[in-house]
């Protein structure tokens, strides 16, 4: 055997040799003061790359990354542009867009690449949608969502319900059923972020919400899903889970359980934080 | 179905963060490149096939795509990150033989390799994947695997302390691999 390849040597340093060759390497190695030089090259690189970045590995993959895998549909499927000249229109055609659309870009700063910016339009194009009757009665403050910063904030009504209402019960704004809304706070939990967090159900006339509200530090509830499931009004018994009918409220149901970080909070631990404003 | 491999994805979103990470030196762009590689992946679950490594997959769709990116800021005009990285270290600061600085100084070395390369440092030493899994990724040759893993590392090493040990002929060899 001649000389040892840099090559050989790097499948040594990397432990991708037989043993057979191993064993000869080393024989070869134990003369070759020269080989051994040319080893510590790729030696060192090992060693002082291989846990270079694995920081990375420990932080908590952002959430907007999460519910992008979790919650997006294939987009063609999900959003139709049908706009003509003379009569722009668009429809949407699954609930779940709004879930995809919704997410929270909570850990990402600078520069964003096109996937980025069609994304933005997106929410801006599902509030607009799905928030239309809102828009049209805004400045009688009944507005449920709110858009700051490109992020999807409750407002009005929801925003109160988030933030004083217990799980299971039930505020209505309005006494004439055909203009009334009604909202339930569903379930209160900690999301992997140790955010608090609460799934919400709303019905208005034009059709009913589902969604997982969490709260920042400033004491907003940013929506991290907002869709629109049927049009039914919200039916729940006080302390008791609406059946997830829908696909939207299965959606919702499935973002929970991936965000969800132990176990749902009880009725008192609600209460206490309630009183608290959300201060642990 | 689907949703089982949702979730799977999700398991492997912190090595695929890691990896873009590598690839693009930022985090940021590197979360881009993991959405836009997740977007490229649900969009076309049918092509992958099960019984088949899910993470080799993804790694391959997301090298493809930075490869991609790489191209059409080539086309644009645009700097290459590589070549944003600057000088940062001079002959005396490296010097002062600290940890850190050193690291510094590899990690910087990494940004400046040609693509090529950089994606086996990735894949091999950092991801920790072995030659053949690699080569799979990659649709390339075993031995090409290894020729450019190792001039990678003769380059890194070179860049970090000044010099490369042995004969000249690998040293020589290792600037043509540095200029490809």
């Amino acid at each position: 055997m001649g000389e040892l390849s840099d090559e050989m040597l790097m499948a040594y340093a990397d432990g991708e040799l037989a043993p057979k060759d191993r064993a000869t390497v080393e024989a070869q190695l134990a003369t070759d003061a020269e080989a051994r030089k040319r080893l510590k090259v790729f030696e060192a690189t090992r060693a002082s790359i291989a846990q270079l970045y694995d920081e990375t590995l420990q932080e908590p993959v952002p959430g907007h990354l999460l519910k992008f895998v979790l919650c997006d549909e294939p987009l063609q499927g999900v959003y139709t542009d049908t706009s003509s000249a003379a009569t722009p229109k668009r429809t949407w055609q699954n609930p779940v867009m709004a879930a995809l659309n919704a997410v929270g870009r909570t850990f990402v700063s600078g520069p964003r690449l096109s996937m980025a910016t069609a994304w933005s339009v997106l929410i801006l194009a599902v509030v607009g949608g799905a928030g239309l009757y809102l828009s049209k009665s805004s400045g009688d403050g009944r507005q449920l969502v709110a858009l700051h910063n490109g992020q999807i904030y409750a407002s009005g009504p929801l925003q109160r319900a988030l933030e004083t209402t217990p799980s299971g019960k039930k505020v209505s704004l309005g006494e004439d059923p055909a203009s009334a809304i009604t909202i339930q706070t569903v379930l209160t939990f900690k999301n992997r972020n140790q955010t608090y967090c609460r799934q919400y159900e709303a019905a208005t006339p034009t059709g009913g919400y589902s969604g997982v509200a969490c709260r920042t530090d400033a004491g907003q509830w940013r929506l991290d899903i907002h869709m629109a499931s049927a049009a039914r009004p919200v039916t729940g018994e006080p302390s008791k889970r609406v059946t997830p009918a829908s696909k939207a409220a299965s959606s919702v149901e499935t973002a929970v359980r991936k965000i969800i970080e132990g176990d749902a909070l009880g009725p008192a631990e609600e209460q206490a934080l309630i009183r608290n404003n959300w201060r642990r | 179905m689907t949703e089982d491999i949702r979730q799977r994805i999700v398991e492997l979103l912190p090595r695929l963060r890691r990896f873009a990470r590598v690839l693009t030196g930022d985090s940021d762009k590197g979360d881009d490149l993991v959405q836009e590689t997740c977007a490229r992946a649900l969009s076309r679950l049918d092509q992958w096939q099960p019984g088949t490594r899910l993470d080799s997959w993804m790694f391959r769709i997301a090298q493809t795509q930075w490869f991609d990116r790489l191209r059409a800021q080539k086309v644009r005009g645009e700097t290459l990150d590589l070549d944003a990285v600057g000088e940062v270290v001079g002959e005396d600061g490296r010097k002062i033989t600290e940890t850190r600085l050193t690291l510094a100084r590899v990690q910087e070395g990494i940004q400046r390799l040609p693509p090529e390369q950089k994606v086996l440092i990735a894949l091999v030493i950092i991801d920790g994947r072995s030659y053949k899994e690699v080569a799979e990724i990659l649709g390339i040759p075993i031995g090409t695997v290894m020729s450019r893993l190792a001039r990678a590392r003769l380059n890194l090493f070179q860049y970090v302390e000044g010099d490369v040990p042995g004969n000249t002929t690998k040293k020589a060899e290792s600037r043509r691999g540095r200029a490809e």
